[in-house]
């Protein structure tokens, strides 16, 4: 099994009443509550954190994209994964990624990739979303309707600007383009290995299973919720008659080690209702436009996670009133000793065949000294206990390491410079 | 008022409500539907042919599989005025049937020889922002993603043109 830290990377100074004053967290959040030192403050700690998780033991480390989010602060993930390929050498750098449909031309995407491989020495993960519908519909003005087909042709461009040897045309519904010859070209070949985050849908999943890509499904309630969703993605994988290799797939889990569950209580149960009651305001308008839900998914009955919470009726009160304890009973939260988070975690692993974790160590307001704490406590004694389940399995959907002359570390220190 | 299916050379077929006698009136329906029983309607045809086309999508989401666009919205309206025969007629559109009015009327001037818009949706202006009904929450909402889910949830998946259930036609 590998392991991955993942930052949202969160606005963490929202106000207590936020949930009472504003309508959503995301999209239309006011900018008044945003302080650009409180932002100076968070970049600078959370790059640290994603560099100590690579300094601990952890095999990836994850950042992704959104817009107008107060819950994530990375419209550009890509300038963190530069951030971070200069800082870090040997863990694996998941960009997850970006929404294709948003870039035009889409190869702007395979450029800036291949600079990050290059740079990297070859440590990139491409992750390639297609957007939740407030980044994609009402951030960046994408129909809905279109989305998917246009996420698609994108795709198809990218794979092919990164394979073909010559400069080739491109004549797609929604990109045409006579000259297509990106340079730099990614180090590994044939291409980075390409990661598909998404909630659910019918098409991700082909999508995925016809070209080779990992599907991760990052979920913010837990496994036990996660279970139909991977249910269905490995029936999906049953019906392309491919075998259930547990490193195919990825999973979002947030979890709190601690020496005792009282003290993950004390520790955590605050930055965990930050995240569930603050982070996840969404207004209920923004979740589901019409369209973009395609109708294979929708008579499969699969509902997008921050629908679920946003629609149904009496959700959003419930999730005002969320205490630690029900974060817990109902899974969401991972959270105990070192013994206890193992234990779950190898029941996920066997219900959910899950060969990447993506963990969440770091959520809501989180302080760095127990973001640091909870890292250290997951990597020593919480991975050794883990790291030889599916071990039986070959890993095709992660960088290979590739020993490099060149080191990631600054060739020339600060103070020989000035 | 009477209701057939008109069938277009590209194959797609379209219910179109039709009423009344003189001269001829193509009225574009809003987010509700055609209500035949409308007595804005009604009152036309003592005076007017009315004819109501059904807009792609009300009736089946697959007549949608070929419309990604509001032009391409306006080409299937130009073939279906042109299966319709109408040579000379006023459009008339309400809300959102008042946004296809004025897309056909800027596509095709030649075609209508008067324009209404009735509470037009999509004209924009910055100072009076129309409201954006694609972020109406659908537990709120009758309309858009709300009646797609609920028709989808009630035929299992199954979707076919079916008449508009009644109580889409009034307002609650």
């Amino acid at each position: 099994m590998k392991f991955h830290f993942f930052h949202l990377m969160p606005y963490p100074e929202l106000p207590a009443d936020f949930r009472e004053k504003n309508r959503s967290v995301w999209v239309d959040v006011p900018s008044s509550l945003f302080d650009p030192a409180v932002g100076y403050r968070a970049y600078n700690e959370y790059l640290d954190e994603l560099e100590y998780a690579a300094s601990v033991g952890f095999d990836g480390i994850c950042v992704n994209e959104h817009h107008q989010n107060a819950y994530g602060l990375m419209p550009s993930p890509n300038l963190m994964a530069a951030a971070l390929a200069r800082r870090t050498s040997g863990v694996k750098l998941i960009l997850m990624g970006n929404s294709v449909a948003l870039y035009n031309p889409p190869t702007r995407v395979a450029e800036e990739m291949a600079m990050l491989d290059v740079m990297s020495g070859g440590r990139l993960v491409a992750g390639f979303p297609v957007g939740t519908p407030m980044d994609t519909t009402f951030c960046y003005g994408q129909s809905p309707a279109t989305l998917r087909e246009k996420y698609r042709e994108g795709v198809d461009l990218i794979l092919r600007a990164w394979r073909e040897p010559d400069v080739f045309s491109f004549n797609g519904k929604y990109t045409q383009l006579r000259y297509v010859n990106i340079w730099p070209r990614p180090m590994q070949k044939p291409r980075p290995p390409v990661w598909v985050p998404g909630g659910a849908s019918v098409e991700t999943w082909d999508l995925c299973l016809e070209n080779d890509f990992l599907y991760a499904n990052l979920s913010y309630f837990g496994y036990q919720e996660g279970q139909k969703i991977m249910d269905l993605f490995w029936n999906a994988v049953d019906r392309h008659q491919l075998p259930h290799n547990p490193y195919r797939a990825g999973f979002l889990q947030f979890i709190a080690v601690a020496n005792d569950d009282a003290e993950a209580e004390r520790l955590y149960a605050e930055p965990a209702l930050y995240f569930y009651q603050r982070c996840l305001h969404v207004y209920a308008g923004f979740v589901n436009p019409p369209g973009y839900m395609s109708m294979a998914t929708l008579k499969a009955g699969i509902e997008g996670q921050v629908a679920r919470i946003t629609n149904r009726a009496g959700a959003r009160a419930e999730m005002a009133t969320l205490s630690w304890k029900d974060l817990i009973e109902r899974g969401y939260l991972v959270a105990g000793s070192p013994a206890t988070v193992a234990d779950r975690i190898n029941d996920m692993a066997d219900k959910l065949n899950v060969g990447h974790l993506m963990t969440l160590l770091h959520f809501g307001n989180m302080s760095k000294e127990t973001t640091m704490y909870n890292t250290r406590m997951f990597a020593e004694k919480v991975i050794p206990r883990l790291r030889s389940r599916f071990s039986e399995w070959d890993d095709n959907w992660f960088p290979r390491d590739v020993p490099l002359q060149a080191s990631a570390a600054p060739a020339i220190s600060p103070a020989a410079v000035s | 008022m009477k209701d057939e299916i008109v069938s277009l050379p590209s194959g797609r077929r379209w219910q179109v409500y039709s009423g009344g006698a003189g001269p001829q009136i193509l009225w574009l329906h809003g987010l509700r539907g055609v209500d035949p029983d409308d007595p804005l309607l009604a009152a036309l045809q003592t005076r007017y042919r009315v004819t109501a086309p059904v807009a792609p999508g009300f009736n089946d989401l697959d007549e949608l599989s070929q419309i990604d666009n509001i032009h391409e919205l306006a080409l299937d309206y130009d073939d279906l005025i042109g299966a319709l025969g109408l040579k000379s007629f006023s459009l008339i559109g309400h809300s959102f049937g008042a946004m296809i009015a004025a897309e056909i009327a800027a596509h095709f001037p030649k075609a209508p020889e008067r324009l209404v818009l009735l509470a037009p949706f999509g004209l924009w202006n910055d100072a009076y922002p129309v409201a954006d009904i694609f972020a109406m929450p659908y537990t709120q909402s009758t309309t858009s993603s709300g009646m797609i889910r609920r028709r989808a949830s009630a035929s299992r998946g199954r979707l076919r043109p079916t008449p508009m259930p009644r109580s889409w036609r009034r307002r609650p």
